[in-house]
């Protein structure tokens, strides 16, 4: 089945003698190309949730299926697989490597996939076009921000997870990289789960997940969301 | 609360500060040992030596008399007299066992025989033996000995009393016992009344002096010579008697490098020293500002980052100082073999210590003190911030749009990373480069020596038996043996001493007389098969030329022992082989001297035929193989190579643990990098190749600066360091095997880091805060 799934997911860190539940037994699923929030306070699982959907984390027990495979069950070889041609990560802090330029950066990512997006095309995209012989250090956080995404977007990847994404970008700029993956989701019909605590961007979403203590307080459809745009927070 | 948490940095920190603790141990190891080396044996040779008074000099003459040691006792600054009667004995129906008879009065107060057992002699009957010949011989206290006085056939027959070490035999050798061989020489102390026969009563051929510290010797000698005039036949000062002075002299031999080794060590010890203990620092600098934040005070936040480097010296110190006693033990060990010395212990050299724990507490606890200082000057909030990145500049490559185009992906980024961190880039090459040149600087030591050795039993000595002559040997003698045949190759050697007169100095050395072109003892062990000695003038050896300020060209005043004439002789070569002034045959007749050869080299088809015709002459005084002088020279060769082994051990193992060190912290420094490629799905062996091509660009990178800083090391203390005539020798497979041994470490390391990676925490890397 297309789209992301899981069934009765937990997550469990045993620190010393204590077991500590992450992600308390959560099922849902989310249909493709639909624009994901999982919203939460903090510890409230939602990064575990979107690191064991990145194939960056393994559940405990239960079943996740992305786009029809079963990642639950598989090893560390072909979870690298998996995050390599299914997966584009946005990190909250960019995490770029700082001795490549912005179109080496989307270029590391592109050069070890299979179907990958062209990498000035992609940067074109993201609003980079003229940017991309410069370092990570000479941008910008929200041109930082862009080139993360243009680097996860060029892999052509089936899922977007993105964590905190405007976590460490002001306000204006924050809501021109929301707006930026809201679009992408729906010109690309490709699925993106947004990790974040602001309540404030919930109206934005095609499905809005409230987690709260490792377990699903709420799953929503939203049928009509509001575009980024109109949003204030 | 800050203590647990500086104890719980310490694991964070633990094997980047393993690493900088094993490599302060092993230059502190390498340093205590090594300087522990000259230590230890001047301690033993000066402690045996003042425990027995051995003599600062021997003076051989002719008919000596207690009038002579009356005058010897007057001049200005000999201290204690002793004479004694020296003759050659050999044991009663064996002539290939000889030993060394030294007569002497009721109680010697020079040159004291060491009583290892048994009693002094009560009586002319009884002998003191030498220890070690008693042993090979199966001769116990209480049993009689007898022997033959070689000069006049004088049978012998005594009471073996006691059993001794003497220092001044200490490397037991003569003409024709190249190493010491208890089984065919030894030497004995007795009654001088039992030698009287020889000189006649309160006659002496050699009185042995003490003078004391500071004595001038070119002063003291012209006093002798001028208090007991013509007879004086020689003065053998203490560093000239090979036998009293062969450890010594073999530890004089290997000191430069033992001088050098170590500041090589600690150079490279304390880049990596500093180098970690700076990046440790920095790489802490939130912690720092997070400190001064809360209100420590800079006494604390400093006190808490010096600890880092305390704990370094407290656990590397110790652990290196200790271990420096056995690396210096087993050096001295090796020197001593075929040493007759008492029981020793090799000891800790405390004052070296002294000097390692302050070059490695200012160097470690000094870095730190340098950067936790740069730290705490910024203030918390500058230093709660992540250091601004460096501004990125275009490489000069990428302006070469052709060649960089080229570039595959994964070249740029390693090129990128290689470059953008300068001063990585230059620990590690330059780390490296050190550890590769003390590595090949060794091995390049090793084949220097081994050149020598095979120089100088492969192409020096030619012949098959070296005979040595009875004094006053007869033209008609020595013709008979050294005549030449179809089958059978002769030539004739004359040893003597004498003095050398610059302008401004005097030294005393051997003159050797050898045939005006030589082939079967070549001075020069890597000059030509067939060698031709000057018509107009000396060899000399070079150490001797610079002592004498003299070069090739200039003139020297010679007077010969037991000819009160001056000559003016020409230095026409100056040589770094030749051992004291070389001279031909012609030359040294032309100055109106007697030829009386003392060894004639014998070279024939028939060897053993030879060795046998030399059985009836009574003339020659012993013989030996070439084997045996070879045999003798690789002996001594040993504890040189051994100093070099423990070089290479330690060389290989700091090289090892740099490569670690540098490995590692790159490592730790770029893990944020590393965790983004795992999430972007880079395989684990990708990320390998891209992490570790950067380790394997800087070990190559390191072994060929290395190279020529190896050679050039190498050549500096082959040329101008060691008393040793060595060539540079370098093998093409000692070089190979020094880049070998490098890259091999680094390779490894490499494995190690791999298996690190596997351990890198995705999520714990990119959480933290840029």
């Amino acid at each position: 089945m297309a789209g992301v799934q899981l069934e009765h997911v937990v997550r469990e860190y045993v620190m010393g003698k204590t077991a500590i539940r992450a992600v308390d037994d959560i099922s849902f699923t989310i249909p493709e190309g639909k624009y994901t929030i999982i919203l939460g306070a903090s510890g409230a699982g939602k990064s575990t949730v979107l690191n064991i959907l990145g194939g960056m984390d393994s559940p405990t027990s239960g079943l996740v299926s992305v786009n029809g495979k079963e990642i639950s069950s598989f090893n560390k070889r072909q979870l690298t697989g998996y995050r390599r041609e299914s997966i584009g990560f946005v990190f909250q802090f960019y995490n770029l490597m700082a001795n490549l330029t912005v179109l080496e950066n989307v270029e590391l990512a592109s050069q070890i996939c299979k179907n990958p997006l062209n990498a000035k095309e992609v940067l074109q995209m993201v609003g980079l076009g003229d940017r991309m012989r410069n370092f990570p250090a000479q941008c910008s956080g929200g041109e930082q921000q862009r080139v993360a995404i243009a680097r996860a977007l060029a892999k052509n990847p089936d899922v977007l997870l993105c964590d905190e994404p405007t976590g460490a970008l002001d306000y204006q700029t924050g809501k021109s990289i929301l707006a930026l993956l809201y679009d992408l989701c729906k010109k690309s019909k490709k699925t993106v789960v947004v990790v974040t605590h602001n309540g404030a961007l919930a109206p934005t979403a095609d499905v809005l997940i409230r987690m709260k203590n490792g377990k699903i307080e709420s799953f929503q459809e939203n049928p009509s969301p509001t575009p980024v745009s109109q949003l204030e927070w | 609360m800050i203590w647990r948490n500086f104890i719980r940095d310490l694991r964070h920190t633990a094997s980047r500060l393993i690493s900088v603790m094993i490599i302060t141990m092993l230059a502190v190891a390498v340093y205590t040992g090594l300087s522990g080396i000259p230590y230890n044996v001047d301690l033993i040779c000066d402690g045996y030596f003042d425990a027995q008074n051995l003599a600062d000099y021997w003076i051989t003459g002719i008919y000596l008399d207690q009038a002579d040691c009356r005058k010897l006792a007057q001049l200005s600054g000999v201290t204690g007299v002793q004479p004694r009667v020296v003759a050659d004995g050999e044991k009663r129906g064996d002539s290939s066992i000889t030993l060394e008879l030294y007569g002497v009065s009721a109680n010697p107060t020079i040159n004291m025989p060491l009583l290892s057992a048994g009693t002094m002699p009560s009586s002319s009957r009884e002998v003191l033996l030498s220890e070690l010949f008693a042993q090979a011989q199966g001769i116990s206290v209480g049993e009689w000995y007898e022997l033959t006085l070689t000069a006049t056939g004088e049978n012998l027959r005594l009471l073996v009393c006691g059993l001794v070490k003497n220092p001044e035999c200490l490397y037991h050798i003569n003409a024709t016992t190249p190493s010491p061989d208890y089984s065919r020489y030894g030497f004995a102390y007795c009654g001088e009344e039992v030698l009287e026969r020889l000189m006649g009563p309160n006659r002496y051929n050699q009185v042995c002096i003490t003078v004391a510290e500071g004595t001038d010797a070119p002063q003291l000698r012209a006093a002798i010579e001028e208090a007991l005039g013509e007879k004086v036949v020689n003065i053998l000062a203490r560093k000239d008697n090979a036998r009293a002075s062969f450890i010594t002299e073999t530890k004089n031999n290997i000191e430069p490098i033992l001088d050098v080794f170590p500041i090589l060590f600690f150079l490279c010890a304390v880049l990596m020293m500093v180098s970690t203990m700076n990046r440790l620092i920095e790489s802490a600098r939130m912690d720092v500002g997070t400190f001064k934040a809360l209100g420590y005070s800079d006494g604390t936040i400093m006190f808490y980052y010096l600890l880092h480097a305390l704990l370094v010296v407290a656990a590397g110190f110790p652990a290196g100082a200790f271990a420096g006693r056995y690396i210096a033990a087993l050096v001295v060990n090796t020197l001593a073999i075929g040493c007759d010395l008492p029981a020793y212990e090799v000891v800790h050299d405390v004052s070296s210590w002294r000097e390692a724990l302050v070059i490695t507490t200012v160097c470690c606890v000094g870095s730190a003190w340098l950067v936790a200082r740069s730290l705490l000057k910024e203030n918390p909030a500058q230093c709660m911030r992540p250091k601004p990145p460096k501004a990125a500049k275009t490489l000069l490559l990428e302006r070469v749009g052709i060649l960089w185009r080229r570039l595959g992906f994964n070249q740029k980024y390693i090129i990128r990373n290689t470059l953008r961190n300068k001063v990585r880039m230059f620990t590690c090459v330059v780390g490296i480069a050190f550890c590769m040149a003390l590595v090949l600087l060794a091995f390049a030591l090793k084949d220097s020596i081994d050149h020598y050795a095979a120089a100088l039993s492969e192409r020096q000595n030619q012949y098959d038996i070296l005979v040595d002559l009875s004094s006053g040997v007869t033209e008609a003698q020595y013709r008979r043996v050294a005549r030449a045949g179809p089958d059978r190759r002769a030539e004739l050697e004359q040893t003597a001493a004498c003095w050398l007169y610059s302008e401004d100095a005097l030294c005393t050395a051997a003159v050797t007389v050898a045939e005006d072109t030589v082939s079967l003892h070549l001075y020069d062990p890597y000059g030509p098969t067939t060698q031709t000695l000057p018509a107009d003038g000396m060899v000399l050896e070079k150490a001797l030329a610079e002592q004498l300020g003299v070069t090739a060209g200039d003139t020297l005043s010679v007077r010969f022992t037991g000819d009160p004439r001056f000559y003016t002789v020409r230095v026409a070569r100056v040589d770094r082989c030749v051992s004291g002034a070389y001279m031909g045959r012609s030359f040294w007749r032309s100055l109106g001297q007697t030829y009386v050869p003392t060894t004639v080299y014998l070279a024939g088809a028939d060897p053993a035929a030879l060795a046998a015709e030399l059985e009836d002459y009574d003339f020659v005084s012993g013989w030996q193989t070439r084997e045996t002088v070879i045999r003798a020279i690789l002996e001594r060769m040993q504890s040189m190579t051994m100093v070099v082994y423990v070089l290479i051990l330690f060389g290989g193992g700091l090289a090892c643990i740099v490569i670690y060190n540098l490995g590692i912290m790159s490592f730790f420094e770029q893990i944020r990098g590393l965790a983004t490629l795992m999430v972007l799905g880079f395989y684990e062996k990708e990320i390998k190749r891209l992490q570790l091509s950067e380790n394997i660009i800087f070990a190559a990178a390191g072994i060929a600066l290395g190279i020529p800083l190896g050679l050039v090391l190498n050549k500096a203390i082959i040329t101008s360091i060691t008393t040793m005539p060595l060539e540079t020798a370098t093998r093409p497979f000692s070089l190979m095997l020094s880049g070998a041994i490098t890259m091999v470490f680094a390779l490894a390391v490499n494995v190690l880091i791999g298996w690190k990676m596997r351990d890198i925490d995705m999520l714990g890397a990119l959480k933290s805060v840029e």
